[in-house]
């Protein structure tokens, strides 16, 4: 038990990892069309998601506060004495894995409509907290200029985020063995071993 | 079993995890040297660049080979083509070198970025956030890159240094929000007026004048005025974006020259910081030598 919580994490690391160099990296790649999307695509979030998916509060939050961590590191480095946003994205990440948490320990179910709304209120909280916190922080930044900027930034984040993540958490699922987990949790459940 | 208890039994646990909250305090500090640099940056600047190198090397490899595969299926048409265009531009150089003339007597506008040694990079990175502007190249300070440098292209201005790490450095794009903190002002290349440049969004800058010309015409090359201290003077930074001409505007729209969504390679210019910063300190001294004689 204590091996398989161990391979997990060090799944999430690499995980967490992967995406990082793919939200610095893949949209510079990209041809223009598409890179222009892959930008509001945020990977640590929707690693977060996934491991809220999981069940487990305390690894999700950790998950996320490493997420926001990997985030800092590759975001904005000071210049002119303008304050930087280190623990922002921290913040944000650890909001909307408490969210998504919750929505998965009310609705017990596993399946494309659940996920559907764990990303989407955890890409609609992450947005909105970090806006909230940018304005609070008097950054200048053109998103923040006008309602316009804000609702765009979180459409684009939301739909983006909804269709990276359901490509994503396929590979995911074969990556965390879900699908054999939970045949083998059905099928324990049908021989009466465990109550759901 | 309390959480004492069980750290008494298997005390690893609880010595990894007070290893990483050091480890993570220790890494807000600042590098010496450095204050705008902490060591969580440094370290894992430094750790991904090797990853975000091979990458952006490996695709840039496949890409090449498949452009030359394309290449070659189409060189029969291009040839022809080339042999038309060949006839045009021999006729369009010949009015250039009129041009040429012209231009070497309007200054010295262009040499700077010619004249300055520098060290080409490849942009492994960019941003983490969407918002902000800036991205990473695979050079730092072994390279002898340092902090405030400024970063070009063969099109125009990039943006300037802001951090380095051994073998990366983090660059600001002049379409950073926070660039015109520092006040860099810059000139239209014709007609010499002055505008603070502030960066506006991923694509565009404004350029604020501080006494708005007579008339501007769209297009117009805007240049470092080398007056900031940030940069020398004659870098291309881009050309206003206007319907037409404008008259008596205060702030105009700037596109930048360099194509900034689509950065490959770049220069970072090895410019002496006493040079930069030449034309600064000669106003201060001016100021200061007034400023003595009026006490007088």
């Amino acid at each position: 038990m204590e091996k398989a919580s161990r391979g997990t994490s060090v799944k999430i690391a690499v995980c967490l990892l992967v995406a990082v160099f793919a939200q610095t990296t893949l949209a510079g790649l990209a041809p223009e069309a598409i890179s222009q999307w892959l930008a509001y695509v945020d990977w640590l979030l929707i690693i977060v998601v996934y491991v809220c998916l999981g069940r487990d509060p305390v690894q999700a939050l950790v998950t996320a506060v490493a997420a926001g961590v990997l985030h800092d590191a590759f975001s904005r480095g000071p210049a002119n004495g303008v304050m930087t946003a280190i623990g922002v994205s921290g913040f944000a990440y650890v909001l909307a894995a408490y969210a998504a948490d919750r929505i998965v320990s009310v609705i017990v179910a596993d399946n494309l409509l659940v996920r559907f709304a764990t990303v989407a209120s955890a890409s609609l909280i992450n947005t909105l907290t970090k806006v909230a916190f940018y304005k609070l922080l008097k950054f200048k930044l053109p998103v923040l200029i006008g309602g316009k900027g804000i609702a765009a930034a979180i459409v684009f984040g939301l739909v983006t985020n909804l269709i990276a993540a359901t490509l994503l958490y396929i590979v995911l699922d074969r990556v965390f063995n879900k699908d054999s987990a939970l045949k083998l949790r059905r099928s324990e459940a049908r021989r009466g071993k465990v109550k759901f | 079993m309390s959480l004492t208890d069980k750290a008494k039994k298997n005390p690893t646990w609880l010595l990894g995890l007070l290893l990483v909250v050091h480890l993570f305090v220790i890494s807000l500090n600042r590098v010496p040297g450095q204050p705008d640099l902490s060591y969580l940056q440094l370290v894992t600047m430094s750790g991904m660049m090797p990853f975000q190198w091979l990458a952006s090397h490996s695709i840039g490899a496949v890409k090449n080979v498949w452009y030359g595969y394309a290449d070659l299926r189409n060189a029969r048409t291009e040839n022809e083509d080339l042999k038309a265009r060949r006839d045009q531009l021999e006729k369009e150089a010949s009015e250039l070198r009129g041009k040429v003339a012209l231009a070497e007597q309007l200054g010295e506008f262009g040499k700077a970025a010619i004249t300055y040694e520098g060290v080409i990079a490849r942009v492994i990175g960019h941003d983490a956030n969407q918002w902000f502007n800036t991205l990473y190249i695979d050079r730092g300070s072994l390279a002898g890159i340092e902090k405030d440098q400024p970063v070009v292209t063969a099109d125009g201005l990039v943006g300037r240094v802001i951090n380095t790490s051994p073998l990366a450095a983090q660059v600001l794009l002049i379409t950073d929000e926070r660039h015109g903190a520092g006040a860099v002002i810059a000139q239209t290349e014709t007609t010499r007026w002055l505008g603070i440049l502030e960066g506006k969004s991923q694509y565009l800058c404004d350029l604020r004048f501080i006494v708005p010309p007579e008339k501007l015409e769209n297009g117009e090359s805007v240049v470092t005025s080398g007056q900031d201290g940030l940069y020398p003077a004659g870098l291309l930074i881009g050309r206003v974006k206007s319907n037409g001409s404008v008259r008596a505007p205060v702030l105009v729209e700037i596109e930048p020259a360099a194509k900034l969504g689509k950065l490959e390679l770049v220069k970072v210019l090895k410019v002496p910081p006493e040079q930069i910063r030449g034309p600064v300190d000669e106003l201060k001294k001016e100021e200061q030598s007034k400023t003595a004689d009026r006490k007088k």
